[in-house]
């Protein structure tokens, strides 16, 4: 169960009778905050900047603050889920902060601050326009066999945008492992030219506009391909199309997997092994949105575990535990996210050589550090995604 | 005295000081900071510092002393009694970073504590038995959760941890916090050997360095009036290991409230008599207490005690304690009949303290109301009456109560669940009222907060020898009463934060 999507049944019973709150208040009353401190202490954001403070805001809120939200507090908020995963009443701030950006995106002259020039944004946009022209397929290379039509959907997600951007990462060797892998099973997987953002940028951005636009899109040719089965590498577009999607388009007939649970079921029926050896220390980065958001913590360390010739070291901070990779939804980027990213840097590199990871956008994030100037000097340390590492075992 | 009401020029002088020291600061509208966990509030400070260093404390004392502003020190915030909690024309100072987070201010969640031994001196833990009186240097702002993470690889353990492990060294001294290990090693300013702290003279600051064992445990509990401690010496002990350890879970089911009180008051007070343990703690079991999709109600062995017939009660107490000194506790437990005992796993007694702790902050859909944070009954054998008047000034109010059993007494926590809009919480903060008079008599051996600190009751609940003990303190430390002066004011008076929400 998603930890931000509670059931219906579970927000009718905590709803306040006031029905004029507003849908950020709305959401904060459904669970109440005990003024603890605890979110604000464990909350990463707060490590790097003091004044910044779940806690302040939830109050100021019960006060009558709600709509006076600063700028600084609506988006510096990695959305990370850090801060309800240790609340002892779950209170959830980010699905607030979700909403204060959708509520107050029409009174904000800017939105999030997006970098690279607001390229993901840009893309989003371009995404959800109709009749849109597009090759996917064009990374795929010789050798690997996808269809047209069949049972699993490969969903690439952004993917096939991203080397044009984030040269220094080579996210198509993603997809292309995820396929290679499905290939070695048995799965031809179809990768389809109609297929959109999922909209996990806008809907956290506030742009629920674009986001339902680009969901029912995508639900669009999904239903229609007849797919039972829909597999993605990328840990937003999971969380988006497994636990967001079905409360825009209604019925979903497809069950939703990560390239994870793809891996750790077909070890388990005996479809795939691992035999070539990966002789390499790694440590795993829990994504928020595959962890916190979607309480998805065991199948990466499933498929690390399965790969022979690895050593797999745990972090310190683990699993609900976790420390984000510094930038959520591309909304914010700055000093302190770069204090973040060597802090949960130097962890890694005290554990292993390699971090690996379960989404290309902490792959990105973190390469990005990496690649720029890092606040202190890091030792030699690779940013790997798991699917990857999979691949390479294959014989 | 320092001035707490707003004087013309005091609060852009502030600024101006604090602009020009590079300290970090918030100012303007400060809603957000208008009560701690207590839910209490005296208004809203003028400015709230998050100085990073000692050199940033001292600057700021010095400040307020030539200014004659008011300092009200906070850890994390995460106190009941509302100590921390500042009135208007008042500085907040926050001291989550004392000693918590690198040059540029950047909190660092990892860190490894310098090891010390009972004279100061650098020891080696790797070489060190359970023999050896050892503690952690640590920052004020730095927490038990913190330490432990960065100990328990090394197998040892913060001696006295309060059931907030989140809260900070500095606050869990300012209260004389209790909690696991409180039977083993008393009290957490009986487990501090050395303590920096920014106090005050005519002059401007000065830092004091506080080494002598009896003045130490005077200051523990001293809420914040004597300065802002800046660094201690916590005591640390190594965790014993599984096959050293007993473990027991011990529970009972009735009807009568008040029966069952007495046949566990009866049981603690043996329980204190024949036996050595770490951690004492029990709660109340109802089916709301955990989520229904909780994976401990699933568990062969605890999901069990997770459900509850209709009109019963059931009462948990956990115990957990060397081998050697746990000998005696089944023996015991036979003795009363209707206690069921079992002996479990450390990680089984984990599970049920994840529980215990949060018990009282945890609810589907609900804020958990404060109001009733902790008493204590020093006579086990009135655990049933307590209980009993307890129970009956609870009736239709959701929560439970949770607490610890510590050699002298039965501490309790309660708070009753609200949805959050202002009439419910109302509703509970008047229930709560009606309960501390039921329970907080001195014919049932009930004595109100002693392990929270009294905060914006201190002078109301406080004893006059403690307050003339504090007021020696405050002399010696705080001769110009910059720090926190309201505390010690007839007339300081917190309302209840909820009757100002806006739901």
């Amino acid at each position: 169960m998603a930890v931000l999507a509670p059931t219906s049944e579970s927000v009718r019973a905590g709803e306040p009778r006031d029905g004029s709150l507003d849908e950020g208040l709305r959401i904060l009353a459904q669970e109440g905050c005990i003024q603890c401190n605890k979110c604000t202490l464990s909350c990463p954001v707060h490590r790097a900047d003091v004044t910044f403070s779940p806690r302040k805001v939830i109050l100021q809120a019960y006060l009558g603050g709600a709509d006076r939200v600063s700028e600084r507090d609506l988006w510096a908020c990695l959305t990370c889920g850090e801060c309800q995963a240790v609340c002892p009443t779950q209170v959830p701030y980010p699905a607030f902060i979700r909403a204060k950006r959708e509520a107050l995106r029409p009174e904000v002259e800017r939105t999030a601050p997006c970098k690279h020039g607001g390229y993901k944004d840009i893309l989003a946009k371009i995404m959800a326009k109709p009749n849109l022209n597009q090759d996917r397929r064009a990374w795929i290379g010789d050798g690997l066999k996808v269809a047209d039509t069949g049972d699993v959907i490969y969903f690439t997600g952004c993917m096939p945008y991203l080397d044009g951007v984030f040269t220094y990462c080579d996210s198509a060797r993603i997809g292309k492992a995820a396929i290679k892998i499905m290939n070695a099973a048995g799965i031809v997987p179809v990768v389809a030219n109609a297929e959109r953002c999922c909209g996990h940028d806008a809907l956290w951005n506030g742009d629920r506009e674009t986001y339902e636009t680009l969901a029912r899109r995508n639900a669009e040719w999904i239903r229609a391909s007849g797919a039972k089965r829909l597999v993605t590498t990328c840990a937003e577009c999971y969380s988006m199309l497994k636990y967001e999607y079905p409360k825009v388009v209604g019925e979903w007939p497809v069950e939703v997997l990560h390239m994870t649970e793809l891996i750790e079921e077909l070890i388990e029926a005996g479809r795939l092994t691992f035999t070539k050896p990966v002789d390499l220390t790694v440590t795993y980065q829990d994504p928020c949105r595959l962890g916190r958001h979607s309480k998805e913590y065991d199948a990466p360390r499933a498929v690390l575990r399965a790969i022979p010739g690895i050593k797999f070291v745990e972090m310190d901070r683990v699993r609900e535990n976790s420390m984000c990779c510094g930038v959520g939804a591309y909304s914010n980027c700055d000093a302190q996210t770069k204090f973040l990213q060597q802090e949960r840097l130097e962890e890694a590199a005290s554990k292993a050589e390699n971090l690996v990871t379960a989404c290309p956008h902490c792959r990105i994030h973190f390469s990005c550090y990496l690649d720029g100037r890092p606040v202190d000097p890091l030792p030699d340390l690779k940013i790997v995604d798991v699917t990857d590492l999979a691949a390479q075992a294959l014989g | 005295m320092a001035a707490i009401a707003r004087e013309p020029g005091q609060e852009d002088a502030t600024l101006a000081f604090l602009r020009g020291t590079g300290i970090t600061y918030q100012a303007g509208e400060l809603l957000g900071y208008a009560t701690d966990a207590s839910f209490l509030t005296l208004g809203v400070p003028a400015v709230i510092v998050f100085p990073k260093d000692e050199a940033e404390c001292v600057a700021l004392v010095d400040h307020a002393v030539r200014r004659g502003i008011a300092l009200v020190p906070r850890g994390t915030g995460s106190g009941t009694a509302g100590a921390a909690v500042a009135p208007p024309g008042s500085i907040l100072v926050d001291m989550e970073r004392i000693g918590a987070c690198d040059a540029r201010g950047h909190r660092r969640g990892l860190f490894d504590p310098l090891v010390v031994d009972a004279k100061g001196n650098a020891a080696d833990l790797t070489k060190a038995g359970p023999e050896d009186e050892l503690y952690v240097r640590v920052g004020a702002g730095r927490t038990s959760d913190e330490t432990n993470r960065a100990l328990a690889g090394r197998g040892w353990t913060v001696a006295v941890v309060p059931s907030s492990g989140y809260s900070t060294f500095g606050g869990n001294f300012a209260t004389n916090a209790r909690g696991s290990g409180t039977p083993a090693f008393g009290a957490f300013g009986d487990a501090v050997r050395r303590l920096r702290i920014a106090a005050t003279s005519k002059e401007g600051a000065r830092v004091l360095e506080v080494t002598d064992p009896e003045e130490i445990r005077r200051l523990a509990g001293h809420h914040g009036l004597c300065g802002l401690v800046t660094e201690l010496d916590v005591r640390i002990a190594p965790i014993p290991r599984p096959e050293d350890m007993t473990c027991a879970i011990l529970s009972i089911e009735s009807e009568d409230v008040g029966r069952l009180g007495a046949t566990m008051g009866g049981l603690m007070k043996r329980v204190a008599a024949s036996c050595r343990y770490f951690a004492g703690e029990f709660l109340f079991i109802d089916e709301g207490i955990v989520r229904p999709d909780d994976a401990i109600r699933a568990d062969s062995v605890l999901g069990g005690y997770f459900t509850v017939p209709p009109g019963r009660r059931r009462m948990v107490l956990l115990y957990r304690g060397r081998k050697e000194g746990m000998e005696s506790l089944p023996r015991i437990a036979a003795d009363f009949p209707d206690v069921a005992f079992r002996e479990i796993t450390f990680p089984q007694f984990r599970a049920m303290m994840a529980v215990r702790t949060a018990a009282t902050g945890k609810a589907l859909h609900r804020v958990n109301v404060p109001g009733c944070e902790d008493f204590i009954i020093y006579d086990p054998e009135r655990f049933g009456d307590v209980l009993s008047r307890m129970f009956a000034a609870m009736e239709g109010a959701s929560g439970r109560p949770v607490g610890h059993h510590y050699p002298d007494g039965i501490e309790v926590h309660y708070r009753p669940q609200a949805v959050v809009t202002k009439a419910e919480i109302e509703a509970a903060w008047a229930m709560i009222q009606k309960l501390r008079d039921a329970v907080l008599r001195p014919e049932l051996t009930v004595e109100d907060r002693k392990e929270h600190g009294l905060g914006l009751a201190l002078f109301r609940d406080g004893s006059p020898s403690r307050h003339d003990e504090l007021r020696r303190l405050k002399a010696a430390y705080d001769p110009v009463n910059v720090f926190s002066p309201h505390l010690l004011l007839p007339d300081t008076q917190g309302r209840f934060v909820g009757s100002s929400f806006r739901i």
